[in-house]
């Protein structure tokens, strides 16, 4: 079930401690919980561990929630800030992920070593990906925010500025700037891509 | 509409906010400006390349959910109500955490070197069930590690998962051992081991081991995280001295429980797959052997074993590929039917696949693995794996393997030697399996070349036209007929000799699937020849 769709009697239910009603929110809002969280950490592992951070808190601090109707902001702030936390701490312990070690290159194991259809445009794919993700991460952060909640998450243009705590007319300025950067950076990425038809 | 107009228009219409009047109006000029319909198309593009690459390709699994609520509702509830009885494990750990004294920081690094892979572990992996998290990071029996009766250790696991999989799955590789017997009970967990620990570290508290040296061995970022400790740098020279200050603390009761619950997290990885964090394993594992030493008991054969299956490891990593099968197969010989030997079983074929190419081999140990071994040892993308390569194998036997070594050799080569093996593929085995799969491969070659240059396209379509006379098969005939109009289509772009191509693909066999993709190709390109025209 979509989260702007969970009824606040459960939020309330939750409120007042009620295990089931716990398990019943988690049930339907993990998936896009999840969701929502990749495309802020455009990683799998890092977001798997924001993903148990984030229910931790959203179990221990629903109590805080005033408004239910409004949850759906509220945990969208919390997993924004989670999010950054986690980014702050990563960057203070730096690490170089295991794949890109010099020691531990994919295929000196064999463990996983499923035969890929078509190495070639596997790893397109992903340095294609690893692009995109580079460019948007590249944005100023209420540019990115902008365009994240309202192309891809679907957050209408007054729930945007209500999140950002700005006016309609600023976020509507953020996510044409934001596209803008993103067609200049990625255009001519794109205009190939249309001519290969790979898109 | 002027162009300017039409760059406002599609703001608004990519912001949701165009009435329909004006998206037919929107819609008309961008009929007639390739200019504006190029940046429309762009921007759409645009937005779905950004839409695609901020989903992830899969979800977590149930098991990584359910993990995850497990967890969170233990949190929320134990701060407030003592009653979640946490693990022993968890409460080992909290008790170092919760000190404040230089000293507590430095052990914390190094017992956190073995909580955060536990943890880690537990983050990537399985649980099992609900109940899970707090059994997996509960020991079950602390005795085995150190236990008088060498071999438990790896049957230890094998019987925790069969415990969660019921008696009907109990398989009769497993030799049974004496210490099970008392895997059935609950964990005991005795307290005085907790107030001998808490008499050590109160002891070094007072100054009695040397903090300083300890200290001077920390790295400078405090506070240190437990979940970027077992993936960060390796710690600094005092590394040995945090471990052995660690060994001073932990009672040789609390080792065993360290130890089997490393145990239990490795084989989950193990069996997950997750060969990403294997050089972790072997930091944890090395660390383990070094506890076994300090405590004297290292004439365990599971040991041994470990020591064989990282050395094969090692093998691997310095491409000894003779010396990781030999290896393994110790490990193999020593423990039938254990999880390890399995584990060695499926290594040795993978690399007698990969590496070695000798399919003889690789079949024959791919074949042990389905039948030698309970069936859960085996997980479903190894046995996916073990599938398809058996089948690829006893299906592409003839001439000893030549054309699969071929087509092998190819899919791992670079571009330009992958093309020359196919085509030799195909020249030299025209009746093998491998024909139509070296057809879509050079195909892909071609339309993936990042440059698009078109000699090759060219080059690739004389062939393949040479390459039909010679087959009699109409399907490899058609195929090969298809691809030679796709590259027309694609890489020429000439596309009224493309609808020409097509419809000699079609003309080959047209009841088959192939002729009628081609026909959809053929009104495809019509439809947009009349837009474009």
């Amino acid at each position: 079930m979509p989260i702007d769709q969970i009824e606040p009697q459960l939020i309330r239910r939750c409120q007042e401690g009620d295990q089931a009603a716990f398990s019943q929110l988690y049930n339907e809002l993990k998936d896009d919980l999840f969701r929502w969280i990749y495309s802020l950490m455009r990683d799998y592992d890092e977001a798997e561990e924001v993903f148990q951070d984030c229910t931790i808190r959203l179990f221990r601090h629903i109590g805080s929630l005033k408004d239910p109707t409004r949850f759906r902001f509220w945990l969208y702030r919390l997993v924004v800030n989670q999010a950054n936390t986690h980014r702050s701490r990563r960057s203070r312990h730096a690490y170089t992920p295991l794949e890109e070690g010099i020691e531990v290159k994919p295929d000196h194991y064999v463990f996983r070593s499923a035969m890929p259809e078509n190495p070639r445009k596997a790893l397109m794919r992903k340095e294609l990906k690893n692009h995109i993700n580079r460019e948007i991460a590249e944005l100023p952060s209420r540019q990115r925010l902008s365009v994240l909640l309202f192309d891809v998450e679907g957050f209408s243009i007054r729930e945007v500025a209500e999140f950002l705590e700005c006016s309609e007319g600023a976020v509507k300025f953020n996510i044409h700037e934001g596209r803008k950067k993103l067609r200049e950076s990625l255009g001519s990425l794109v205009k190939n891509l249309r001519r290969i038809g790979e898109t | 509409m002027d162009c300017k107009k039409c760059e406002e228009y599609m703001n608004l219409y990519f912001d949701g906010d165009l009435s329909p009047g004006i998206e037919n109006e929107l819609e008309e000029h961008l009929h007639s400006c390739k200019h504006c319909r190029d940046a429309f198309e762009g921007m759409d593009t645009l937005l779905s390349l950004v839409r695609g690459s901020s989903r992830p390709d899969r979800l977590p699994s149930p098991d990584f959910y359910d993990y995850a609520l497990s967890r969170a509702l233990e949190q929320t509830r134990s701060p407030e109500s003592g009653h979640s009885a946490p693990s022993p494990f968890l409460e080992f750990f909290r008790s170092l955490v919760a000190g404040r004294s230089p000293l507590f920081i430095s052990i914390r690094a190094a017992a956190l070197l073995i909580a955060g892979f536990a943890f880690a572990t537990i983050f990537h992996l399985f649980p099992g069930n609900e109940s899970a998290p707090p059994n997996a990071m509960r020991p079950s029996g602390a005795e085995f590690a150190l236990a008088p009766t060498p071999t438990p250790a790896i049957n230890e696991t094998g019987s925790t998962l069969l415990a969660k999989a019921g008696p009907a799955m109990l398989p009769e590789t497993i030799p049974a051992s004496e210490p099970h017997t008392t895997t059935g009970q609950p964990p005991v967990i005795d307290k005085s081991h907790k107030s001998e620990l808490e008499e050590a570290l109160e002891e070094a508290d007072m100054g009695k081991l040397e903090t300083e040296t300890i200290l001077a061995s920390i790295p400078g970022s405090y506070p240190l995280e437990k979940e970027s400790v077992p993936f960060g740098p390796p710690l600094p020279p005092g590394k040995a001295a945090l471990e052995s200050s660690l060994l001073h603390v932990v009672s040789r009761d609390r080792q065993a429980e360290v130890i089997e619950s490393i145990q239990q997290h490795k084989m989950n990885l193990y069996l997950s797959g997750q060969s990403r964090l294997i050089p972790e394993i072997h930091k944890v594992e090395t660390f383990i052997a070094d506890i076994a030493a300090a405590t004297e008991k290292t004439d365990n054969i599971y040991l041994n074993n470990l020591k064989n299956f990282q050395a094969a490891e090692q093998c691997l990593v310095n491409r000894e590929y003779i010396c990781a099968v030999q290896n393994y197969n110790t490990v193999a010989d020593q423990a039938p039917g254990s999880l390890m030997s399995f584990l060695a079983q499926y290594q040795t074929a993978n690399v007698c696949y990969e590496q070695i190419k000798d399919y003889k081999a690789a079949l024959s140990h791919y074949q042990k693995c389905l039948e030698n071994y309970p069936s859960h040892y085996i997980s479903d993308e190894k046995k996916e794996i073990i599938l398809k390569r058996i089948d690829l194998l006893t299906r592409n036997s003839m001439d000893g393997w030549g054309p699969l070594r071929l087509y092998l050799e190819a899919q791992s080569a670079s571009p330009e030697k992958a093309d020359a093996s196919f085509k030799e593929l195909i020249n030299r085995y025209p009746g093998c399996s491998l024909v139509s799969d070296a057809i879509h491969s050079l195909t892909s070659l071609v339309m993936n070349d990042p440059l698009m240059s078109v000699s090759p396209s060219e080059e690739l379509i004389g062939f393949f036209q040479q390459s039909q006379e010679r087959f009699e098969d109409k399907a490899i005939r058609q195929l090969l007929q298809y691809k030679v109009a796709e590259l027309i289509q694609n890489r020429l772009r000439n596309y009224p000799q493309a609808m020409l191509e097509y419809s000699r693909a079609v003309e080959i066999d047209p009841q088959s699937d192939l002729a009628e993709k081609a026909n959809a190709k053929i009104q495809a390109l019509y439809r947009r020849g009349a837009v474009f025209r």
